[in-house]
């Protein structure tokens, strides 16, 4: 199967080529020369989230067979990198823990105890994506605001952001997100304290 | 997200776009959009392998599993779960599919049939689990005449709270590490725990998204895995959802 030589079709002609004929020859192989162009992207954007390679290629695995299975399905409304895009989202968040906005073990390693407080507890919860984006737009500058997003929502690892964000400092993305948590937690009790003024 | 953000399957498009285009403006000033498009690159682009990645094993089990979907053949699958884009397919369910293949169609029927013989199973494994035979009585001994994998003795759940319960199985030899699989009323794939040379798992139902509804039954599998690949199944448990 991996002998077969990758032609210079786009995904989207070979797309087109498997669903005209999803059992004959020519489908066949473009559904194969899709499989072996994303593979190895698909395992290894996974292997960044989960951190270990067992997983990771379960993942994969759901992720290919899954857009291999729906292929015939695919209208063809976006490019098939960026459906397939969707798919390994999706699946990868699921099988990931999302980390907290305000509160992240893996970042604040050096501080033994973060006290939780109402505002926090309040955040976290906090599944609308929009407040969130209100809130870190409002109060942090832009590469904190990136950084946070990226972890929070793109559960990307830490070395991972430091790396896109081309962050020089020698903390990395660590020291970022530190500062906007803190800059958040700050506006939250802020928030919090007026909203208590307002209730009196 | 403001209205002006763009859905996952957008940013093929938008990466296209002139850098002044008015999308491009929009995800360079967004940190939602921005994240998403640098993740989106990252699939097309990023090939650095990450510690702990295996190309090789990763390769060779994806194209093994890829050719068997492709035949037609899903049990190529060198795992244990199929895509969770499908349900699991348990031997009841092939039973039922072989069995109304031969049938003909039976469009109502059918499926109806399939979801009340489901339903009687994880109930009578619910029960199964919860009569009087003891945290010692094992189950599941023989080997499986499914996958011809050697089958994992599970010990009766115990610790059962309102936050979760401990699930217990006995050693198997040649099983390296074990991992959990949790399961839907459909035997869809919920979620699966990180793999562990532990012989028990404390499952948090807070640890499952979506939470399962209070009074829901729960199925659940242990996996043995060797190198990597599943080597030994337990039979599939249910938990009620206190």
């Amino acid at each position: 199967m991996s002998e077969r030589r990758p032609t210079e079709a786009t995904d989207e002609e070979l797309v087109r080529r498997h669903q005209q004929d999803p059992a004959g020859e020519a489908g066949r192989d473009a559904a194969e020369e899709l499989f072996e162009r994303y593979w190895e992207r698909v395992y290894l954007w996974c292997c960044r989230r989960v951190g270990n390679h067992d997983t990771a290629r379960d993942l994969a695995q759901d992720v290919l067979l899954s857009a291999y299975q729906s292929l015939r399905a695919f209208e063809g409304r976006c490019l098939y990198s960026s459906w397939l895009f969707t798919i390994m989202r999706h699946r990868c968040f699921r099988a990931l823990r999302r980390p907290s906005l305000v509160r992240d073990e893996e970042v604040e390693i050096d501080r033994l105890a973060i006290e939780a407080t109402p505002a926090d507890s309040a955040l976290v919860e906090q599944e609308d994506e929009q407040e969130v984006l209100h809130l870190i737009r409002q109060h942090l500058d832009p590469v904190e605001q990136a950084a946070l997003w990226m972890r929070v929502m793109e559960r990307l690892p830490i070395e991972e952001i430091t790396r896109r964000l081309k962050i020089p400092a020698a903390s990395g993305a660590r020291g970022v997100l530190q500062s906007g948590r803190r800059k958040l937690r700050a506006a939250l009790e802020r928030r919090a304290q007026q909203q208590g003024d307002g209730d009196l | 997200m403001s209205q002006s953000c763009f859905p996952p399957e957008e940013f093929g498009r938008i990466l296209g776009l002139p850098p002044n285009a008015p999308e491009r403006v929009h995800v360079e000033k967004c940190p939602r959009c921005r994240a998403l498009l640098l993740t989106y690159q990252e699939l097309l682009e990023d090939r650095s392998v990450p510690a702990g990645a295996n190309l090789e094993d990763a390769g060779t089990r994806l194209r093994a599993a890829f050719r068997g979907a492709a035949a037609g053949t899903s049990g190529l699958a060198p795992r244990a779960f199929v895509p969770a884009g499908g349900p699991t397919v348990s031997r009841l369910q092939r039973w039922v599919r072989d069995l109304t293949h031969g049938l003909g169609r039976l469009p109502v029927l059918v499926p109806a049939a399939a979801a009340v013989l489901l339903a009687i199973g994880l109930y009578a494994g619910y029960q199964h689990f919860r009569s009087d035979i003891g945290p010692d009585q094992l189950r599941g001994t023989e080997p499986s005449r499914e996958t011809g994998s050697v089958s994992i003795p599970v010990v009766e759940p115990h610790g059962e709270g309102a936050d979760g319960v401990e699930l217990c199985w006995r050693t198997v030899p040649d099983v390296s590490t074990y991992q959990v699989v949790l399961l839907g009323e459909d035997l869809g794939e919920l979620t699966r725990l990180p793999a562990l040379a532990d012989t028990t798992c404390r499952v948090r139902w807070s640890d499952l998204h979506p939470s399962p509804a209070a009074g829901s039954v729960v199925g659940w599998q242990v996996l043995g895995l060797r190198n990597g690949a599943v080597v030994a199944r337990s039979p599939i448990g249910a938990l009620r959802v206190p």
